[in-house]
């Protein structure tokens, strides 16, 4: 059973890092959505006897996680009209580079931390480490609310994945609580992302300091890229 | 250590059948394509062919050009000594061998290279530098493969590597090690022979080449060397690939060869599949594909020192 263990959880590290590495906004959301579901199962396997709350945690955890917040997420870049490609600030080779050292760090830090108590696998807490460290990557080094969503999501993921550590300890009610939190969480960003976009055209969140309470005036009304371009391709199309 | 007849025997047969592989893929891909394909053993017919030519050279070329087919097929020729089949053992083999492994191969490419800069042809060179930047990428993730099999067993010598040590490993903490440096070599494996999603084997276009056009002034025997060698490169990395799969395995010698034929055709398969459905990668994406590579064997190797 530990070696299943080890798979899923460099399975869930490895999504980590495609999310780091895609370039659409939609497979980055299902890579999240995916390592959600992993890390579903994973805590389904470091259990040895199965009970009713522990299946509820494991199918709730599954289905919020790995259905309905891609579901949801895929729903606001289609209604919001979110251009496909993730616009990064760090690119995506570096960005994958800066998540391997990342993991590095993680399983260095990961032997220095003894713990009184012996643990399921030695990869738990590095790859948690990591994920969770990922997640905060993506976060703060991509333009578009989407993937920062997507960000939290690998966020929480690490956090999940580090609750294993403490598997005896924490109770069912926990779990889903923070469940909760995460679905509360991501309908919140989903519906600002999608009033945001509509007030404003775009969800680049490095101009959020825009933010007005009126309207801001024409003059500081920038158009989103995918304008600007078809701006241009209507001024040649009007030249030819 | 003392070459086993075994081990010899297996030598010979994939100097005997590389080129059947390239074969295989071909007429996979004819199938995919709905064609009827060329023979299984349309290479041997080539190689024939082109053995029984004559030489044409270019009055610009000098030594090197002549020299370097011979140079590649010697050093991958040597190269193929290492690699052992399953437990067999390889024909020689010494700690450290993985360097020389790295190093053959290098030099194999270093030949090829000063040979297609010294038809002074425009297009060769940049088949040359195109060749150069791959490799700069993809020898990174060979020695990083190295590494983590180093660790994980504890050997240093390739036939060490891939013998019995790599059984136990799979079910320790090591074993997803084991499959991430698995999909590391398969990438590894597309790049270095020049398939497609980093370069086109059936066309010289221009867009495509690297390795294609870096042969497009040998002819005769020397285009044979080439092809040739080609071909057991191909054999060399499907071999080290299967090689980790069947450690899987621990039978007798005999099943594991048998296994190890079928795992060689099946790999031919997957390479077809992999050309039939993909387009080749842009020129400026294929940096991308082996940073992935990169990162997989050092992710790899990070997890072996870091469970061991």
């Amino acid at each position: 059973m530990e070696y299943l263990i080890d798979f899923m959880l460099i399975l869930a590290l490895v999504l980590g890092l495609a999310c780091l590495g895609l370039r659409r906004v939609s497979q980055c959301v299902w890579a999240a959505a995916l390592q959600g579901i992993v890390t579903g199962i994973l805590l389904l396997i470091v259990h040895d006897e199965v009970e009713i709350g522990l299946i509820v945690v494991v199918a709730s955890s599954i289905v919020v996680k790995g259905l309905l917040v891609p579901w949801f997420l895929t729903r606001t870049i289609k209604t919001g009209r979110v251009e496909v490609e993730v616009e990064p600030y760090i690119g995506f080779n570096l960005s994958l580079v800066i998540g391997g050292l990342a993991f590095g760090a993680a399983l260095w830090l990961a032997i220095a931390l003894t713990l009184p108590f012996e643990i399921e696998s030695e990869l738990i807490i590095p790859v948690s480490l990591a994920t969770a460290f990922i997640g905060l990557l993506t976060i703060v080094s991509r333009r578009k609310a989407i993937t920062q969503v997507a960000g939290f999501l690998i966020l929480e993921n690490g956090i999940f994945m580090f609750g294993l550590v403490l598997v005896a300890a924490l109770p069912t009610l926990v779990e889903m609580g923070v469940l909760l939190d995460l679905f509360a969480a991501v309908f919140v960003m989903g519906v600002t992302i999608h009033n945001i976009n509509r007030a404003f055209d775009h969800i680049d969140t490095s101009r959020l300091n825009q933010l007005h309470d009126k309207l801001p005036s024409r003059r500081w009304r920038m158009p989103r890229n995918g304008a600007r371009q078809r701006e241009a391709v209507q001024n040649d199309q009007a030249d030819s | 250590m003392t070459a086993g007849v075994s081990s010899i025997s297996f030598v010979i047969a994939g100097f005997i059948l590389a080129p059947l592989m390239i074969g295989i893929i071909n007429k996979t891909k004819a199938f995919i394509g709905g064609r009827t394909g060329a023979p299984f053993l349309q290479l041997y017919f080539d190689l024939m062919k082109l053995l029984q030519k004559g030489g044409v050279y270019s009055v610009t070329t000098g030594w090197i050009f002549r020299g370097a087919p011979s140079v590649v097929l010697a050093s991958v020729g040597v190269v193929l000594l290492l690699v052992p089949i399953t437990t067999s053992g390889a024909v020689f083999s010494f700690n450290g061998d993985i360097f020389l492994f790295a190093g053959l191969l290098a030099l194999a490419r270093l030949a090829m290279i000063l040979a297609a800069m010294d038809t002074g042809s425009a297009f060769e060179g940049m088949g040359a530098s195109r060749e150069a930047m791959i490799s700069a990428i993809s020898e990174p993730s060979l020695l990083l493969m190295w590494v983590a099999l180093a660790v994980i067993t504890g050997e240093l010598s390739i036939a060490g590597m891939l013998g019995d040590g790599l059984n136990p490993a799979w079910t320790s903490a090591s074993g997803p090690a084991i499959v991430l440096l698995l999909v590391a070599l398969f990438l590894l494996m597309l790049a270095e022979n020049a398939r497609i999603p980093v370069d086109d084997p059936t066309t010289h276009l221009e867009l495509t080449m690297i390795h294609e056009v870096m042969i497009l002034d040998h002819s005769g025997p020397d285009l044979g060397f080439l092809t040739y060698a080609a071909a057991l490169k191909l054999w060399i990395f499907a071999a080290l690939l299967v090689n980790i799969v069947l450690s899987l395995y621990a039978g007798p010698l005999w099943a594991a060869a048998l296994l190890f034929g079928v795992g060689m055709i099946a790999t031919a398969v997957v390479i077809a599949l992999v050309e039939s459905t993909m387009a080749r990668l842009r020129m400026i994406q294929v940096p991308e594909l082996l940073t992935i590579a990169v990162g997989l064997s050092a992710l790899s190797a990070a997890i072996a020192v870091g469970v061991r």
